[in-house]
């Protein structure tokens, strides 16, 4: 049996297989990470595990950003799985590996962690997860996702100087950089929340930002406005 | 008498990353302009997912080399005098 490698670091939007419970799939991410030129190895498995994924949770559309979204849109029951399977089978012989830990709680603990200590970091996220569903009675981790997406913002602004004046100009950002200043917004964004623990404030914030009440949304919006002011600057070299 | 400059120097231009995507990024950002759906989550979703699936598959273009005129007007300046 061939063994497929499910490359960690390129899928932070999309859940790890074995993680997500079928039942729980409103939230399936159609992303897919590859940033530089992916092998034809990367491409097969991402096909495959894109079909694998179709067959484990249903066929679900991209996820609606829309601000004002409340964990019912998240919750909803997907569309029931396809009794025949589809024309493209993944090959019997092959066997998708999933990485060892999600790359996107992987990322969030290295933002949590401070000198060096990984293990605590961890048990911030595993504890955050477990306050999100102590608050809401759903599974964590499409909640996460979603006010990950939500809270990141899609272009920055740079200034430079130019002929005297400060030129604005904006430029988009990889995903990476993109779940970087989305995970900096909400965790800077939880210090105002009540809650002994970093681990309750944390999660009461991701909530808020499901729940389109959060000052990293109101950042984001922010910041893409003065993209869009300054949008005659972006193709200026 | 000749005018003496201990240090010819310039500011440096900051060197800005590469414009990837460029015509995605306007298109969504034109979009945004038109609509007022700055958050992406109804009409401007589709601009977004393209610029996003091109920033994920556009080639890493390196940082640009820092000028090197400075080393170049040292050099001229330090023969001159």
């Amino acid at each position: 049996m061939r063994l497929l490698t499910f490359s960690a670091s390129r899928h932070f939007f999309r859940s790890c297989p074995q993680r997500v419970p079928p039942s729980f799939v409103a939230l399936r991410q159609t992303l897919q990470f590859p940033r530089h030129a992916s092998s034809s190895a990367d491409e097969r498995t991402l096909a495959q595990s894109k079909e694998v994924l179709d067959l484990l949770m249903g066929s679900e559309s991209d996820v609606n950003l829309n601000a004002s979204s409340s964990l019912s849109d998240i919750l909803s029951d997907p569309t029931p799985l396809p009794s025949t399977t589809p024309a493209s089978t993944p090959d019997a012989s092959q066997m998708l590996i999933p990485p060892a830990s999600d790359p996107l709680l992987h990322f969030l603990a290295s933002s949590l962690q401070r000198h060096g200590q990984r293990a605590k970091a961890e048990r911030i996220v595993s504890r955050t997860l477990l306050y999100i569903h102590a608050l809401t009675r759903a599974p964590p981790l499409p909640i996460l996702r979603h006010a990950l997406i939500t809270a990141s913002p899609a272009v920055k602004c740079i200034t430079y100087k130019r002929a005297g004046k400060n030129v604005v100009r904006p430029a988009a950002l990889t995903e990476k950089q993109r779940v970087r200043a989305g995970v900096h917004a909400v965790i800077a964004a939880s210090k105002n929340k009540n809650g002994k623990t970093l681990e309750e404030r944390l999660a009461r914030e991701i909530i808020a930002v499901v729940n389109g009440d959060s000052k990293a949304i109101t950042d984001k919006e922010l910041a893409h406005k003065q993209a869009m002011v300054n949008r005659g600057n972006a193709l200026v070299k | 008498m000749t005018v003496h400059i201990a240090k010819v120097k310039v500011r440096p231009r900051k060197n800005l990353p590469p414009n990837v995507c460029a015509v995605e990024l306007s298109n969504m950002l034109g979009c945004w302009a038109a609509t007022g759906d700055v958050l992406a989550s109804n009409q401007c979703q589709a601009a977004a997912e393209s610029l996003f699936q091109c920033m994920r598959t556009a080639p890493v273009r390196g940082k640009q080399p820092r000028s090197s005129i400075n080393y170049h007007l040292a050099r001229l300046g330090r023969n001159s005098k």
